[in-house]
């Protein structure tokens, strides 16, 4: 790996000034971005990298259990996997770690090549939440530009109604619907219904209230 | 004088009778001689023969018959004729047979009381229990009487110059001999060890200046090799006559020694163990104290060579690398040379210690167990906090255990309230420290019971942690207590005293 060329970033975590250093040292050395903190504070009000990245954490910060962090993350809605490193290493830690999802639990002191290859695996799947997260953007600026009423047939074709039924639903003739409908997959760049579905699903837009055997 | 003593009685008996014949032959010259004379007064011979046997009752026997012989000798010579002259003579006779008896009672009196008081004397010197001797160091005073400082040559030949005038049994039992007719006559300097020779110096040093009476612990070798601890009183009673007479008692230490180094042989194994059982309640910590330099020196390490590997190797990387190898190599090092001195399992130490430091590296030995269980660490310390003389190992142990049971006191407080404090200060003199806590304090136990050996309120607690910091304490010659505190916790309070050469430590 010679990775100049990288500009992944990797944070680190650690409020022992000398492990974090070592650490911060071994991933330049690795050509990565490394940015190092030494509380979660600081860590949160750099604010996340626009490049593909991870966290090193340590689990026993001073002040706060890296635990704790992980899941304040969680619920921050911050997706940036975590590599969590100790020197107090134990199951129920580990498997709550993990749980919370982690990529890996490494002990202190660990492998170089470990954690090099934790934090290739964590930014492997960084890129993955990226690249999705990019797909889902350009699929909901197609959505967000379809008329209001091609919006409507696309919530309840995706339920599985008929023509028919949508037509009835929505107080349009049954060709109205199929022009709209045709449109939608179009616009969509839809090559089937079950395309459209998945669709849906990703962009959340599947009307919940209709139910296709229901009154 | 003894009723047994048959020879003694027959010379008694036999100077009695000559007394009685004297008695007789005074008589005799009284009534059958002409002359005209007082001759009476010549019984006052008789009841001074008679005073030598030294009794008050052969004394008056002998008054009453001389003066009866006298008045029966008057009456036999001049009737109840008129009263005369020979009456004066015989009434000078009489007074001066009074007196006579009087005098000689009266001496016989006082010399049966010295007799007594000599006697009781005796017995209290055989019969006291622990060793007595009379020694008689008249040729010591004159070799040192003269010289100024005495040398050790000196005091050696002062000393093998002392007589043993008397001693008691125990004496003889204390240095080994069978009867204490061994001593007399003998002296004990073939007994000395190298320690009492500088007793016996100090001794001399004394009792030439006059300080009576002089107590010394010296090392004597008893006869059978044995090594015995003794202390010497030394007085000289007021006539001793250039020390003619030295009365010298002796107490046998030796056991009291052996049970006080015993003792503190087994306090100083208690006070270790109960290190060692804390260090093993800090274990975690102290595996992450020394987990963690090691990790950063591997990590380093491979960080160094990846460095080197590169297409483009970075000397100053790798040299950045190299630096903290070093400074954590000394760091885990540092951490170690901590605990080893904790285990420590050696004498007490006597050195200025730096209770500022102690209390610093002290509370952050412990930062992590703390954080861990949520307390917050305040130690607050005069900016002129002095040194203390005695063991750091001991003092940092008494920390410990103060900064432990305050910690798990608190564990049932809510975790915002969890703060253990610190203070440290100068008060009247002393150095004070305080190690307080928020928890639920002492309830209904009177806070000495805490100090009682066994005592204990935690479920796998041995109840020797206070008791021993008690002891360390006092050994330090300071006080432990403990009271309830404003936040309705406990507060551990020691207070040791300070170093006399403060300004030079400080410096």
């Amino acid at each position: 790996m010679t990775g100049a060329a990288k500009a992944d970033c990797v944070c680190v975590i650690d409020d022992d000034e000398e492990v974090r250093g070592s650490v911060g040292s071994l991933l330049r050395a690795e050509g990565y971005d490394v940015r190092l903190y030494e509380a979660p504070s600081g860590f949160l009000e750099a604010g996340a990298c626009d490049v593909p990245s991870c966290l090193v954490l340590d689990i026993r910060l001073s002040g706060e259990s890296g635990l704790d962090f992980q899941e304040i993350l969680a619920s921050h809605g911050l997706s940036t996997p975590v590599i969590l490193i100790t020197g107090h290493g134990d199951i129920p830690m580990t498997v709550r770690g993990m749980r919370a999802g982690a990529i890996d639990f490494l002990p202190k002191p660990f492998e170089d090549d470990q954690l090099l290859a934790a934090v290739g695996r964590a930014l492997e799947v960084d890129r993955a939440q990226r690249t999705a997260a990019q797909g889902i953007a350009s699929l909901r600026a197609i959505f967000e530009r379809l008329t209001p009423r091609e919006k409507d047939v696309f919530g309840l074709v995706v339920t599985g109604l008929m023509n028919k039924q949508v037509a009835a639903h929505l107080g349009l003739s049954e060709i109205t619907v199929k022009i709209h409908r045709g449109n939608v997959m179009k616009k969509m760049e839809a090559q089937s219904l079950a395309d459209l579905v998945r669709m849906a699903e990703l962009l959340g837009v599947r009307d919940v209230t209709i139910h296709r055997y229901g009154t | 004088m003894g009723i047994g003593a048959g020879p003694d009685d027959w010379r008694i008996a036999m100077r009695l009778g000559m007394a009685m014949l004297l008695a007789l032959g005074i008589f005799a010259l009284d009534v059958l001689s002409p002359l005209q004379g007082a001759v009476a007064v010549l019984y006052v011979v008789v009841i001074l023969l008679v005073a030598r046997e030294q009794r008050r009752s052969l004394v008056v026997f002998f008054a009453v018959l001389c003066a009866t012989m006298a008045m029966a000798g008057y009456l036999v010579s001049h009737g109840l004729d008129a009263i005369g002259s020979p009456t004066m003579r015989l009434g000078v006779s009489l007074v001066a047979i009074a007196i006579t008896a009087a005098l000689s009672a009266r001496q016989i009196t006082a010399a049966e009381a010295r007799h007594h008081s000599d006697e009781r004397y005796r017995l209290i010197f055989d019969a006291s229990g622990f060793p007595i001797w009379e020694s008689d160091w008249s040729p010591a005073y004159k070799l040192l009487r003269a010289g100024e400082t005495p040398t050790l040559e000196l005091v050696q030949r002062a000393g093998s110059a002392a007589i043993i005038r008397n001693a008691n049994q125990e004496v003889a039992r204390l240095f080994g001999y069978a009867d204490r007719s061994e001593l007399v006559g003998a002296n004990i300097i073939e007994h000395h060890t190298i320690s009492a020779e500088a007793a016996q110096a100090r001794i001399f040093e004394r009792l030439l200046r006059g300080d009576v009476p002089i107590e010394e612990e010296m090392q004597f070798r008893t006869t059978s090799g044995e090594l015995i601890d003794v202390v010497l009183r030394v007085t000289l009673p007021q006539d001793h006559n250039g020390w003619s007479r030295v009365l010298v008692t002796a107490l046998d230490v030796t056991q009291r020694n052996r049970d006080q180094a015993r003792l503190a042989e087994s306090q100083a194994e208690l006070t270790h163990m109960s290190r060692v059982t804390t260090l093993g309640q800090l274990a975690a910590s102290i595996a992450h104290e020394v987990n963690q330099p090691l990790s950063a020196i591997i990590t380093y390490a491979k960080s160094g060579q990846r460095w080197l590997k590169r297409e483009a190797q970075d000397a100053p990387e790798t040299a950045d690398c190299l630096d903290h190898i070093v400074i954590n190599g000394k760091r885990a090092a540092d951490v170690i040379a901590r605990i080893r001195d904790l285990a420590r399992n050696g004498d007490p130490r006597r050195e200025a210690v730096r209770m500022a430091p102690l209390i610093e590296e002290t509370a952050e030995l412990l930062q992590r167990d703390m954080i861990a269980s949520g307390v917050r660490i305040n130690v607050a310390l005069a900016t002129d906090m002095p040194s203390v003389l005695g063991d750091h190992v001991q003092l940092q142990q008494v920390l410990l255990n103060l900064m432990m049971n305050a910690q798990q006191a608190m564990a049932s407080t809510p975790t915002p309230d969890r703060e253990l404090r610190i203070d440290g200060g100068v008060r009247d003199g002393v150095l004070v420290v305080e190690v307080s806590d928020c928890g639920a304090g002492f309830g209904d136990t009177e806070p000495e019971d805490f100090f009682r050996p066994f005592f204990t309120t935690k479920r796998d607690g041995m109840g020797m942690g206070l008791s021993i910091c008690r002891s360390i304490i006092e050994q330090h010659g300071g006080k432990l207590t403990a009271s309830g505190n404003e936040k309705g916790g406990a507060s551990f309070t020691f207070r040791l005293p300070i170093t006399e050469d403060e300004g030079r430590i400080a410096a």
